[in-house]
């Protein structure tokens, strides 16, 4: 795949603040781009510097469309619901089209399209401040693609949204992707972005700390599986022990909370409680769950991204 | 297009927006009906009678009989001993008219320049020419009833005065001319203050207009939009015809309001349609003046505060409401200019007067028209480079 958006030494330098110091990735076209960081990271100052709406103090920001640099090429859906309260959903996407010097013949094509895609077409003549918040949202995104755009920026598309809702959202998001659009998608939800996202790209206090598939990513701070135990006591002894064992990786200790990463959890298991009741300590709980992003996140960061 | 598009989509969000509405068109409309109530009957009786008086006599030997005169009207006193005259000396006729016509007195006195002259020849008995003075009022108003009967007298008893020095010839009484305004014999107080309801309900604009284009540039509307190909210039043009249109609206639905509450409208067709274009006009400024304070400020609410304490003192300053003391700046081409007249807002008073309540053309307003533009493309010119200032910043 051939890269659409690149961005070169992006730094953005507020009252000696670097806000975003040094960023360098690149985009394909096609691909579902996922932005993940803190609160504050500097995700909404590049996405803006990306798509023109900032000027940035230095660094380069190369996007390779069928219309070039053009601002048209670009779809963005922020994350606050910006409509038209008192137009009707059609007359928001007709207004916004034709702001976009959208053929009218077009609009009256692709209006319902869009609004059948996201579940609106029975409130196609509702103002928008008689709609829900779901739908609002939805609107909002309709909003971001109404001219076409080849690239798509959902800044925390599913905010907000029910549990049906979202899953509508991310089936409209693997749509678009399979009509060729280039989305980049910046949210929370770990799990959102690692089903979604061809690539993924974590940042804090404006610098790149990864980029990678999520599988990379996952892989990346070691395979295997991540056991959490928790005890009622704690002895010096018992980490010591385990460490011994085979095929362990990292064994992390937090006052009675131990997170062990290791090969084929299942068969060490009782390995594992065997040591503990020769150590004569009581178990609390025990979890046996695969890698995530939010282990990635932590391990990259220091925190965990619902904390911010 | 884009600008139609624009124009089409606020006239939308206006009409749908109650409470938009509200502000914008029945706010003025109460006012309107209440003064309708408070004003629309008999004129009220005052005390102290504001008179210009426009002396353009020419002194004889020295001696100025008019000055005298003068003096004696300054002196009358009312029952509870209070200035019955509260006298304005303007410089011309047509000074004085505007004075009347901007209800800052409510009747003229001119003394022509012939008249120490003519006084001096009738004393003399070297020609026949009576001294004349012209008394200007709406002479059904109870005040002015009054004020031309006591300057009858006042006249009469200078006569006799002069008369009593007399020893070897006898003086003819001066003339005193009463002229009636064309249009006014009905005028109430109400029939002043409407035009200047109509000028409020534009100011009010300003209000409405900051509070929208607020809203679009906090809630991020203006940042989307700005992502197509909408440019800035679209969106002021688009923004600055919708509130003049609306300023349109306001004029006719504001008379239509003051003609059911016993406004006294003269002049046809034409003077509504020119009453319309001033409202257009006068909308410039209204518009400017709240891109300015969106671009000063950072927030809807802050906005919208500082828009209503500047909108409404300003309606006042334009002499919506009361008549307006004078505060001479300077004088241009022989009119003395007051500080308050450098207001578009005032132009269109003056002009939406000379339109609705004496039924003047375009002849008598073009200097208004003139000066709104002037000052309201200024004052658009400034709010531009602001706004466009505001959101290269912020975006």
């Amino acid at each position: 795949m051939t890269e659409i958006i690149t961005i070169e030494n992006l730094t953005k330098v507020y009252d000696d603040t670097r806000v975003v110091d040094n960023l360098t990735l690149s985009v394909k076209k096609g691909e579902i781009f996922g932005f993940l960081g803190p609160n504050g990271a500097g995700k909404s100052t590049s996405i803006n510097m990306m798509v023109g709406l900032l000027t940035p103090t230095s660094g380069t920001v190369k996007i390779e469309t069928k219309e070039g640099q053009s601002r048209a090429s670009i779809g963005i859906c922020p994350q606050e619901i910006i409509l038209w309260q008192h137009l009707t959903c059609y007359e928001n996407l007709m207004m916004m089209g034709k702001m976009y010097e959208v053929e009218k013949s077009i609009l009256k094509e692709r209006i319902p399209e869009i609004l059948q895609k996201l579940q609106l077409t029975d409130k196609k003549d509702e103002q928008i401040h008689n709609l829900s918040g779901g739908m609002k949202r939805r609107m909002n995104i309709a909003m971001a693609t109404i001219h076409d755009p080849e690239i798509l920026v959902l800044d925390e598309p599913s905010e907000g949204l029910d549990p049906q809702s979202r899953r509508l959202l991310w089936e409209y998001i693997k749509d678009e992707k399979k009509s060729g659009k280039t989305i980049i998608l910046t949210t929370h939800l770990l799990d959102e972005a690692d089903m979604l996202s061809d690539t993924i790209a974590i940042i804090d206090h404006g610098q790149l700390l990864k980029m990678d598939t999520p599988e990379n990513l996952k892989k990346s701070i070691g395979e295997g599986d991540i056991l959490e135990i928790e005890l009622q006591d704690m002895t010096k002894e018992l980490p010591l022990k385990l460490e011994q064992l085979d095929d362990i990786t990292t064994i992390k200790v937090d006052d009675n909370h131990l997170t062990i990463r290791l090969l084929d959890a299942i068969t060490k298991l009782p390995d594992i409680i065997h040591i503990i009741e020769d150590e004569k300590l009581n178990l609390n709980d025990i979890s046996i769950r695969q890698n995530t992003l939010e282990d990635v996140f932590i391990e990259l960061t220091g925190r965990a991204l619902r904390e911010n | 297009m884009k600008t139609i598009d624009i124009i089409t989509k606020n006239m939308k969000e206006l009409i749908r927006d109650k409470k938009n509405l509200f502000f914008l068109l029945l706010f003025p409309i109460i006012f309107m009906l209440v003064f309708g109530v408070a004003f629309g009957g008999d004129s009220t009786t005052n005390p102290t009678i504001d008179i210009a008086i426009v002396n353009q006599d020419v002194d004889v030997n020295n001696h100025s009989y008019s000055q005298m005169l003068i003096d004696n009207i300054k002196d009358v006193k009312t029952n509870d001993s209070k200035k019955m005259f509260n006298i304005i000396e303007a410089d011309s006729q047509d000074h004085a008219q505007k004075l009347l016509e901007s209800d800052n007195v409510s009747c003229i006195l001119i003394i022509p320049d012939d008249f120490s002259k003519n006084m001096q020849e009738e004393i003399t008995k070297q020609s026949n020419n009576t001294p004349q003075i012209t008394f200007k009022a709406d002479t059904t108003q109870t005040n002015n009833m009054i004020a031309q009967n006591v300057i009858d007298n006042i006249i009469n008893e200078y006569s006799i005065n002069i008369n009593s020095q007399l020893t070897s010839t006898s003086f003819n009484a001066i003339k005193l001319n009463i002229e009636g305004l064309e249009g006014t014999k009905d005028f109430t107080q109400f029939d002043y203050i409407a035009p200047g309801l109509i000028i409020f309900a534009i100011l009010m604009t300003v209000t409405t207009v900051t509070s929208s284009i607020s809203r679009e540039t906090e809630n991020g509307m203006l940042k989307r939009l700005k992502l197509s190909y909408m440019k800035s210039s679209d969106y002021i043009i688009g923004n600055l015809a919708t509130w003049c249109i609306m300023g349109i609206i306001q004029v006719i639905i504001m008379l239509l309001v003051a003609v059911f509450m016993g406004f006294h409208w003269n002049g046809g067709l034409n003077s509504l349609l020119l009453a319309c274009l001033v409202g257009f006009i006068a909308t410039i400024p209204s518009v400017a003046l709240a891109l300015i304070i969106v671009s000063l400020t950072s927030s809807v609410d802050q906005a919208t505060n500082l828009s209503a304490i500047i909108a409404v003192p300003l309606s006042f300053l334009a002499g919506s409401f009361f008549p307006l003391p004078e505060a001479y700046i300077c004088e241009f081409m022989g009119h003395h200019i007051q500080i308050y007249e450098l207001l578009p807002w005032n132009q269109a008073l003056t002009a939406l007067r000379q339109l609705l309540l004496y039924g003047n053309g375009i002849e008598a307003i073009w200097i208004n028209i003139l000066l709104i533009l002037i000052i309201g493309i200024i004052l658009l010119a400034i709010s531009i480079l602001l706004f466009k200032h505001k959101i290269s910043t912020e975006y």
